[in-house]
């Protein structure tokens, strides 16, 4: 696991700033950037125009060009944004108006507008960074998050955002913004988990989720955005995914691409995960039925967190190793599979002991 | 001696005002029926080789694509000026 | 709610019905009755809704779905990117079907000029695009592979990518030839009508010649690797191939799509009832030859297709399918793809080239010196789109079909003949025909033959929707 939380002390800041680590002088030279000048047993030290940090837990080494929040009364940094990684993921707000069932993060009522700081951060990403918007849900403050988006696309060409959001808050008054985000450059992650409004509503905790959800994507397809629709496969939908798959050929065919998802044991999921965990390693017929009846019809499927040991040969293709570097681990036994190499792993906390039943080196 | 197929078809009241534009088409597809209107009824005077079946059949074929072509050419309309629009 | 226009057609197993977008399902006559007369009922309008026919209000999902699936449908234009090239027309050799466009291999005037290949070359480099497909073809191409080089040098050097195809008829193959096929960017095309016998008869008119046609293949299957090898038979449906004598051949040389293709009679003159008893006798053999590889995929465990019959599988099951130069929707004319002739005039399609050549039609769109004559293409294109047809409204095959001018030219001389009497609608209601007969016919060996030519896994059960 790599950890994205340091240790830091700042000498003389109180408020919290950004910085981008530097291990060489000269190369990069906004207000934003700090560069080594010591390394010792405890950490590494770098200076420049915010102040003096100390981190501790870091290698200079691989955390050059990383763009850090520091947050000095905290004693604390946040990697926002790691240069070596394309793994990054701001999160907007912790405020939620739904209650998934496996929601990996949790919602909280308190709210911190970071726009600011999260655009002078955006600005220092390496070239071609691609960086993940989430929440809670990020389109509970759509005004800051078109600005924030718009402006940072317009000011660096060469980024783009991908950001998670239930669909909920698109309005008619949003397609004027939604057209002027540049195209080709953002893609709204967005989850249904089953064509049966009941059950979908049931599993984001929201009555009326799946109306205002279909509502969302047509003025999305209105406004000519890419989506990414996601699914994560439980016990709870699993045998309704070719359902699922007839609902997104017919109604939703403008997606970019369906992802089906296996669960992370992470949040909700965590204290609900022997009830929802569908071992599709012993079961993969739902799937690879959705998988087929979508692909034939148009709609391009790929399988996301899904090792690929727990998938038949013929559907591996399909899958994309798409766990974040940062939380990914492999099992003792993967050092002898030979498709580790092509194979996204399992997540850091993945309960080793309720898992796959069919799972192994290939 | 060729053989002569005479077919009466009536036509539903719902369907009556597509009777014309029905005898019209089929007439075009079908160039070997002698195809005529007697009041709310499609007459058909076939030499080939189609049952009766095959005729009824295609004549209210017709008399359904018709309405169906003219009852839903609002929606088509409409289609092309929601894809067109800017 | 409101549902949108449903076109139908008697199939063997009840009434297929379509929407404008391509959606579709089986239902009966019960149904039909029902609609047409403003009757459905409450579990009828479910079923519609569910399945995309339907919505409740405009801007909703289901018809903000529809509008994009019906916009999908259609083919966009896009750059000029693939180009056949004809170097030159002289061959030697004088393959039975091919008279038309043809000159001996020791002629002379049939071959680009310095000039022309100037001309060529300054087209190439105006085009918009950043890739490029080439197809050299002829006459055989091989005569003249100095052109052949040049075209690629230049390609190579000018777009990001660049894809080369040599049509051969790989009958005499020099050192040269093979050092050209050599490279990754290249691939070899070339025609296998069968066996030897059927090699012998129709194209190399000596016993000797076809044994060393298929010595060259061997030779090119081990150079360049089956995939980089496409060949296609043309059938005279009067004496065609035994379907396993063809299918077994094709294997020898690791070849698994088929595209069966009839001799083409190309503005000879001939009644039209002759023209007919071909068309009924090329629908029975392609449909035989696509039940027979169905049985042969099921027993040999090995999957082949028949190429055509794969694409208009495609096109029922999803939209964008629209590469393929005959059939699309509309069918832009020198748009994406075009053809430069030995004397440097473009046509639309290599069909229109040889309407030229016998004097039939003169549907040139320009030449490589003075670029392409967009009033004419804009004329051509008037008549490119099925849509509004008003035979084509009502067919329930139309959002999967698409339109073929310079067919209905080279055969009727004309475009406005009522649909279902031009070969080219009976060819493809044939088709269709028959992709729907497989869909919805009950057996495991049809299922796994489709699965494998819509590029999935296996045939899902919900794939042949029915409603009753």
């Amino acid at each position: 696991m790599i950890p994205l939380r340091i240790a830091a002390d700042v000498a003389g800041s109180h408020d919290p700033f950004i910085a981008r680590l530097n291990r060489d002088a000269g190369l990069r030279e906004t207000p934003h950037d700090v560069v080594l000048s010591e390394i010792g047993p405890n950490g590494a030290a770098y200076e420049g125009p915010p102040g003096t940090v100390r981190l501790r837990g870091l290698l200079p080494l691989d955390a050059d060009g990383d763009v850090l929040l520091v947050l000095p009364e905290r004693g604390i940094a946040h990697r926002l944004i790691r240069a070596s990684s394309p793994h990054n993921t701001l999160v907007i707000t912790e405020r939620c108006d739904q209650t998934c069932v496996m929601c990996s993060q949790p919602p909280k009522q308190h709210h911190v507008d970071l726009f600011g700081l999260f655009e002078t951060a955006a600005l220092l990403a390496p070239p071609g960074a691609t960086i993940g918007l989430s929440g809670g849900e990020p389109t509970l403050y759509k005004p800051g998050l078109f600005t924030f988006i718009g402006r940072v696309l317009q000011a660096r060409p060469d980024l783009s955002f991908h950001i998670l959001t239930n669909g909920q808050h698109f309005t008619e008054a949003d397609l004027p913004a939604l057209r002027t985000l540049p195209r080709g450059r953002h893609v709204w992650g967005i989850p249904i988990y089953a064509a049966d409004p009941g059950l979908h509503d049931r599993i984001v905790g929201k009555a009326g989720a799946f109306e205002k959800l279909l509502d969302g994507l047509s003025l999305l397809c209105r406004a000519g955005a890419a989506i990414e629709l996601r699914t994560v496969v439980m016990t709870d939908n699993a045998a309704n995914l070719p359902e699922l798959a007839q609902f997104v050929t017919a109604h939703i065919p403008f997606a970019t691409h369906w992802a089906i998802m296996q669960l992370e044991n992470i949040g909700f999921a965590r204290r609900n995960w022997d009830r929802l965990f569908f071992d599709s390693s012993s079961d993969f017929a739902p799937i690879a039925e959705a998988a087929d009846l979508a692909r034939a019809c148009g709609v391009n499927t790929l399988l996301y967190n899904f090792p690929l040991c727990t998938i038949p040969a013929q559907y591996r293709s399909l899958a994309v190793p798409a766990i974040s570097d940062w939380k990914r681990r492999y099992m003792d036994a993967c050092e002898s599979c030979s498709s580790r190499d092509l194979c996204g792993g399992f997540f850091e906390w993945h309960p080793m002991d309720r898992s796959f039943s069919h799972a192994g080196p290939l | 001696m060729t053989h002569l197929l005479d077919v009466a078809i009536d036509i539903p009241e719902a369907m009556r005002g597509y009777i014309d534009a029905a005898i019209t088409r089929v007439g075009y597809v079908q160039v070997r029926w002698v195809i005529s209107r007697v009041e709310n009824r499609i007459v058909v005077r076939s030499t080939a080789d189609a049952s009766e079946s095959d005729i009824r059949r295609e004549v209210l074929y017709a008399v359904y694509r018709e309405k169906i072509l003219s009852e839903t050419m609002d929606m088509r309309r409409a289609l092309l000026e929601t894809v067109t629009r800017r | 709610m409101k549902v949108w226009p449903l076109r139908f057609h008697p199939i063997e197993s009840g009434l297929l019905f379509a929407d404008d977008a391509g959606g579709w399902f089986r239902s009966d006559e019960a149904f039909l009755s029902r609609y047409a007369s403003d009757r459905l009922t409450d579990e009828d309008l479910r079923f519609l809704k569910e399945r995309g026919h339907a919505f409740e209000r405009e801007g909703d999902l289901g018809h903000t779905a529809f509008a994009w699936r019906w916009t999908a449908r259609l083919a966009s234009a896009r750059p000029l990117s693939y180009l056949m090239l004809v170097p030159t027309l002289r061959c030697n050799q004088s393959c039975d079907y091919c008279q038309v466009s043809r000159a001996a291999e020791n002629a002379t005037g049939y071959d680009w000029t310095d000039e022309t290949l100037a001309q060529v070359l300054a087209f190439l480099d105006r085009l918009e695009t950043d890739e490029i497909k080439i197809e050299f073809q002829g006459g055989e191409p091989t005569l003249r592979l100095d052109l052949l080089k040049a075209v690629r040098d230049f390609c190579r050097g000018r777009f990001t990518s660049a894809q080369f195809v040599l049509c051969t008829n790989l009958q005499d193959v020099s050192a040269a030839v093979w050092d050209f096929l050599a490279s990754d960017d290249t691939f070899l095309s070339t025609s296998i009508d069968g066996p030897a016998a059927t090699q012998t008869r129709q194209r190399t008119k000596s016993s000797d010649a076809t044994r060393r046609f298929f010595e060259n293949l061997e030779t090119a299957v081990q150079r360049l690797g089956a995939d980089r090898i496409s060949a296609l038979p043309t059938i005279d449906v009067r004496d065609p191939p035994a379907f396993e004598d063809l299918v077994s051949t094709y294997e020898k040389f690791g070849i698994g799509s088929i595209y069966l293709r009839p001799t083409n009679h190309q503005g000879f003159a001939r009644k039209q009832s002759q023209a007919d008893s071909g068309l009924t006798a090329w629908n029975r053999y392609h449909a035989g030859f696509v039940d027979y590889i169905i049985e042969r995929n099921a027993r040999a465990g090995r999957s082949v297709e028949e190429f055509y019959f794969s694409l208009c599988l495609r096109r029922v099951l999803r939209a964008g399918i629209d590469q393929h130069v005959n059939i699309r929707n509309p069918n832009l004319f020198a748009a994406d793809y075009a053809v430069i002739d030995f004397d440097g005039t473009i046509y639309p399609a290599d069909e229109a080239r040889m309407l030229a050549r016998i004097g039939w039609v003169d549907l040139a769109v320009g030449h490589v010196q003075t670029g392409i004559d967009q009033e004419k293409v804009d004329l051509l294109n008037g008549s490119s789109l099925n849509s509004f047809d008003p035979d084509c409204i009502h067919c329930a095959y139309q959002p999967f079909c698409g339109t073929d001018v310079v067919d209905d030219l080279s055969r009727y001389g004309r475009v406005d003949l009522p649909r279902h009497t031009t070969w080219f609608c009976r060819r493809h209601m044939a088709v269709f025909d028959k992709v729907f007969e497989l869909i919805f016919r009950d057996d495991d060996a049809t299922r796994a033959s489709l699965a494998r030519w819509s590029g999935i896994e296996a045939w899902p059960t919900a794939m042949a929707p029915v409603h009753t």
